[in-house]
């Protein structure tokens, strides 16, 4: 993802916070989701892949419980699961060139 | 004697005139070769037979690739497939488009409305203003 929108900016991703199979990611993430920043986020959401302990989160926030319950209703079963503007799904890791492909595909159908 | 076979060639002949449009609104060991290419391109093989299915309009085609017996679904017209075995997982293939209407069949019924999905407390990888969004269900896992 980090080299797609590198190289094409006129595509962002939506990262939304969904630990269905690592509950004990909430800790992670919930440290993320409490910066001020969308930079700052993204940074700490980025070193929280190296998987070490990360520091207590400094407010509570329910992010997680809320994508969880959303991702639920639309029967999200892994991570990543994309979802293009026309509504469609793509799961699982994707190369950059087939996530391109299919981004580029809806964009010519539309 | 010989005016005899000639005579039983020619009522063969007409037979045979009459008989091919008849067959032709069917399934013809061509017309499955034709749409086994599709498939198989470059891989030789050879229909067997052609007969009609269980299913109606469904017609089961054998043939032999690869030095093995295989069996295809064909409908009337040579434009859908059905791939038995276990490489193709019996889905319906669409051979004008070569595309699987089983995968698309699937992926239309995971499709969801794109405004629906609450962004606001994504974190935004790119610029936020771009005009193509991807909403990502992620983890650091």
């Amino acid at each position: 993802m980090k080299q797609v929108v590198e190289e094409r900016k006129d595509i962002a991703f939506y990262l939304l916070m969904y630990p269905a199979a690592h509950p004990q990611a909430k800790d992670a993430i919930d440290y993320a989701m409490c910066a001020k920043t969308n930079k700052e986020r993204l940074e700490r959401f980025e070193k929280s892949f190296d998987k070490k302990p990360t520091p207590k989160a400094e407010c509570e926030t329910d992010v997680v419980e809320r994508y969880m319950a959303f991702g639920k209703t639309i029967m999200v079963s892994g991570t990543p699961t994309m979802f293009l503007q026309d509504g469609s799904r793509l799961g699982g890791a994707l190369q950059k060139e087939e996530l391109l492909k299919a981004i580029d595909a809806m964009k010519s159908a539309k | 004697m010989r005016r005899v076979a000639g005579i039983a060639l020619a009522v063969m002949l007409i037979l045979t005139a009459f008989a091919l449009p008849a067959l032709a609104k069917g399934m013809t060991k061509q017309k499955a070769a034709n749409a086994a290419k599709k498939l198989f391109r470059d891989f030789p093989f050879e229909v067997v037979s052609v007969k009609e299915s269980k299913v109606k309009g469904l017609w089961q085609v054998a043939l032999v690739l690869e030095n093995r017996y295989r069996i295809l679904y064909l409908d009337t017209d040579g434009k859908v497939a059905i791939l038995p075995g276990p490489e193709t997982q019996g889905h319906m293939v669409d051979l004008e488009r070569m595309a699987s209407l089983t995968n698309e069949a699937t992926s239309e019924l995971g499709k969801i409305d794109f405004k629906t999905i609450p962004l606001k407390d994504a974190i935004i990888l790119g610029d936020k203003d771009a005009k193509i969004q991807v909403a990502v269900f992620d983890d650091p896992y």
